[in-house]
């Protein structure tokens, strides 16, 4: 007997010096060490800062074209490529291509070149984008369109397991980067525009085996809350929050997909991570609050059990998807220091909660020309809705006009950036509104399930889609904004050396002055940039990296009908704008001080 | 399925009451110079396929000459930027993933496009990757507005409707016809 429980502790002992919980400690290693850019949101903390400053506002402006790579794909090219030592991981749109770079020699050491079923083409959403890899324990992560999550050895490109996350013929898709803690890998879904239930999901880091599921809908056991300790703006949230703010059992093809960025922090344990529009978009069919649609969670990393849960936009009659990444940052609010976690919802607020207990501290709109709500009842956390602007309130087969933002959001999945070093959070937004009829559908599984139309246009009486603005998110206000002609869809790069960096649909890459969002350098790629900037360092040298490759619902959206209201041209006149700068095509384009 | 019947019922009713009578006649659903018949809301051409429809009339504030479409078309058009142009592109025009039915529906028969509709349709690319038309036969969003579907792009493949964004497209109110149709194919 004795013999036996020793043996267990030295099993007990072994388990908690597994490799998992090591690769936790090197990842963050990995990622404190400014060389590298380690996950596909830079840090736990999404912040997307760099601690490197041999780029700064005062050379910028000398920048140079180190390197160029094609990826040999075309449509949307999202996220960013991974930086490792001396080797740099890219990604493609489908097929879902990863190509590992010896910066070194700049040879392809590896290739993985994935054969996956075309059908898969026809249920993604808006383009065949996908949002990167992740890294831990000497494997690389990809969550491929077809939802196999796949582990590839990091050195040979070895395939070493593979999972499938979801059903492709059901509608579910796989398209957002993967985020590893100690030893799981978390991964959410897309799909909910076919009526999937979206879940967020952790898998074992070595075996590929899930550990656990946390959908965003359903019974209590499946959206792993607990009713007396999950709270809601401090208040329990109850037996079956999950399915009693549901018609029957609508909550079966809820949506709440979970497509966007995960973020940790370790200091807690949580994980947090925002969920998407319910389905389908035409919310007569679906009334209720639709619970746990458009929330922001926050859940154990070992467990997944939910500690708090947010719901932004209650009975969602917009699009306005949750899936916007949390940037985690500690700010002095009200003379008090906080750990704050930060998020620019579609929905055009920019909320600034107590990421521990989940207080709602701030949330303001952070484009001044958001009308659907007038503002947030901050004891309820609810959105005032204006009338007007409901499709709810106006009904099936009438079209909503002129409702601020548009599906889009004010900003979409393009994630902001945070410098502690000016306390500010840039942030790449869309200026688009939209007229909105939704219609009846019926839901086949597979098949879309939309319910709605739109149009989308720039505010009246203005004539650019987008803003890069700078924005304090403890007071909920704009510092700084720059104009751009077309919604900003690349996430944005701080560095300590006081530049702020992002792409635009033109193709250009700028960088602007931190403090006052001057213009300092810009130089145009060869394709639209819906990618997100981000920097490392080689051989003693500093260089930033974008990919280039036009595409996602910006590229759609923008082809739709983003024009000028008074054009006659309509649709045609947003269609021709943007292809009169820019074509499909995929690249990473590198830059350095010559 | 149902289109066929409706496009049969057409023709044995016409037949019947031109049997029937035997002089001329003019009933609600009489066709114009070149074939064209309405019926249960919607417009048929002179070979019983539906075809869209417009009258002209004259804009009130602007005193210009206006296109008032049919319900069909319009539903069409919305129905479109729902289920179709993600791959398809806006306004029909296309793009890498599926081809510019702007272009197809010039070529495209009636009954060809009710085919890949239904059944789908794969087609290699030179490059050795396929487009795929998925199958939409068991989807009652697309299988019960197929008409409609088709009605608009072909507006748009004669260049009878030009690049109009929903918002701007006058059109008639909905036939009760129509909502009659919509519940019955939905099984209400």
């Amino acid at each position: 007997m004795r013999k036996l429980l020793l043996s267990a502790l030295a099993l007990a002992m072994t388990a908690s010096f597994a490799p998992g919980v090591q690769a936790n400690d090197k990842l963050m290693a990995l990622s404190n060490d400014a060389s590298n850019w380690a996950m596909p949101t830079g840090d736990y903390a999404n912040t997307r800062y760099s601690k490197l400053d041999e780029i700064n506002a005062g050379n910028v402006g000398t920048l140079k074209v180190a390197w160029t790579f094609s990826t040999g794909v075309l449509r949307g090219h999202e996220g960013n490529p991974l930086v490792i030592g001396n080797m740099m991981y890219v990604h493609t749109p489908f097929p879902n291509n990863v190509y590992a770079l010896n910066l070194d020699d700049g040879t392809i050491v590896w290739r993985y070149e994935p054969k996956q079923d075309p059908k898969v083409i026809p249920v993604m959403c808006c383009d065949t984008v996908n949002r990167g890899v992740a890294y831990g324990d000497g494997k690389i992560i990809l969550h491929q369109a077809d939802t196999n999550l796949v582990a590839l050895d990091a050195k040979t490109g070895k395939q070493l397991w593979k999972t499938a996350n979801g059903n492709p013929k059901i509608g579910e898709t796989g398209t957002s980067a993967p985020m590893i803690v100690k030893d799981k890998v978390f991964v959410g879904i897309s799909g909910g525009e076919f009526g999937v239930r979206c879940h967020v999901s952790a898998y074992d880091l070595n075996s590929g085996k899930r550990v656990w599921r946390g959908y965003s809908m359903g019974p209590d056991s499946d959206i792993l809350v607990s009713p007396t300790k999950t709270t809601h703006l401090g208040k329990p949230v109850g037996k079956d929050s999950g399915t009693n703010t549901w018609k029957g059992d609508q909550w079966k093809i809820g949506g709440g997909c979970t497509w966007g960025w995960l973020s940790y922090d370790p200091e807690v344990n949580l994980i947090y991570y925002g969920s998407g529009n319910p389905s389908t978009w035409n919310p007569k069919q679906r009334p209720g609050d639709n619970r746990w649609s458009m929330t922001i969670f926050a859940r154990d990393a070992d467990t997944g059990m939910a500690k708090w849960l947010y719901q932004m936009t209650p009975h969602d009659e917009w699009d306005y998807d949750g899936i916007n990444e949390m940037i985690l940052a500690n700010q002095k609010i009200n003379g008090k220091m906080r750990k704050i976690l930060v998020h620019f919802d579609r929905n055009g607020f920019g909320y600034t909660m107590d990421r521990i207990t989940g207080e709602l501290l701030v949330a303001e709109k952070y484009d001044p020309v958001v009308n659907w709500a007038t503002h947030v009842d901050m004891k309820t956390g609810r959105p005032q809705v204006v009338p007007k602007y409901s499709t709810e309130h106006n009904g099936e087969d009438v079209n909503s006009k002129g409702i601020c933002p548009a599906a889009l959001g004010t900003k979409d999945q393009q994630p902001a950036a945070f410098s502690p070093k000016t306390g500010l959070f840039y942030v790449p937004t869309n200026h688009v509104c939209m007229d909105y009829e939704p219609f009846r559908v019926t839901y086949t599984p597979g098949q879309p399930y939309v319910g709605a139309t739109l149009s989308m246009y720039p505010p009246e009486g203005e004539s650019h889609m987008g803003n890069f603005i700078a924005w304090d998110a403890t007071k909920g206000k704009i510092v700084w904004s720059n104009k751009e002609q077309f919604s900003v869809w690349s996430g944005a790069l701080a560095t300590a050396g006081g530049v702020v960096f992002y792409g635009t649909l033109e193709g250009y890459l700028k960088a602007v002055d931190a403090k006052s969002g001057k213009e300092l350098y810009k130089f145009r790629t060869p394709s639209g940039i819906i990618g997100n900037v981000m920097t490392y360092k080689h051989g003693g040298k500093q260089y930033v990296a974008i990919l280039s490759g036009v595409g996602g619902w910006a590229g759609i959206g923008l082809a739709a009908g983003l024009t000028n209201p008074n054009d006659g041209l309509g649709a045609v006149g947003g269609y021709a704008a943007l292809h009169k700068y820019t074509r499909l095509g995929g690249q990473l384009t590198v830059f350095s001080l010559p | 399925m149902r289109v066929m019947i409706q496009k049969l019922s057409g023709i044995c009713f016409l037949v019947l009451a031109l049997s029937m009578v035997g002089f001329v006649f003019a009933p609600a659903y009489a066709a114009d110079d070149e074939g064209v018949y309405k019926e249960d809301g919607k417009y048929f051409d002179k070979d019983d396929n539906p075809t869209y429809h417009f009258d002209v009339k004259k804009d009130e504030r602007s005193g210009q000459d206006v296109k008032v479409w049919d319900w069909a078309t319009y539903n069409g058009n919305r129905r479109y930027h729902a289920e179709c142009h993600v791959c398809h592109g806006p306004l029909g025009l296309g793009s890498s993933f599926a081809p510019a039915l702007v272009e197809s529906l010039k070529k495209l028969s009636y009954d060809e496009f009710r085919d890949v509709v239904i059944s789908g349709r794969t087609v290699s690319q030179p490059d050795g990757s396929s487009n795929v038309m998925p199958t939409f036969g068991n989807n009652k969003n697309i299988m019960c507005y197929l008409d409609d579907f088709y009605v608009y792009l072909k507006a748009r493949a004669d260049g009878a409707l030009g690049a109009v964004p929903i918002q701007k497209m006058k059109k008639e109110a909905k036939p009760q016809e129509t909502r009659d149709a919509e519940a019955e194919c939905f099984g209400d």
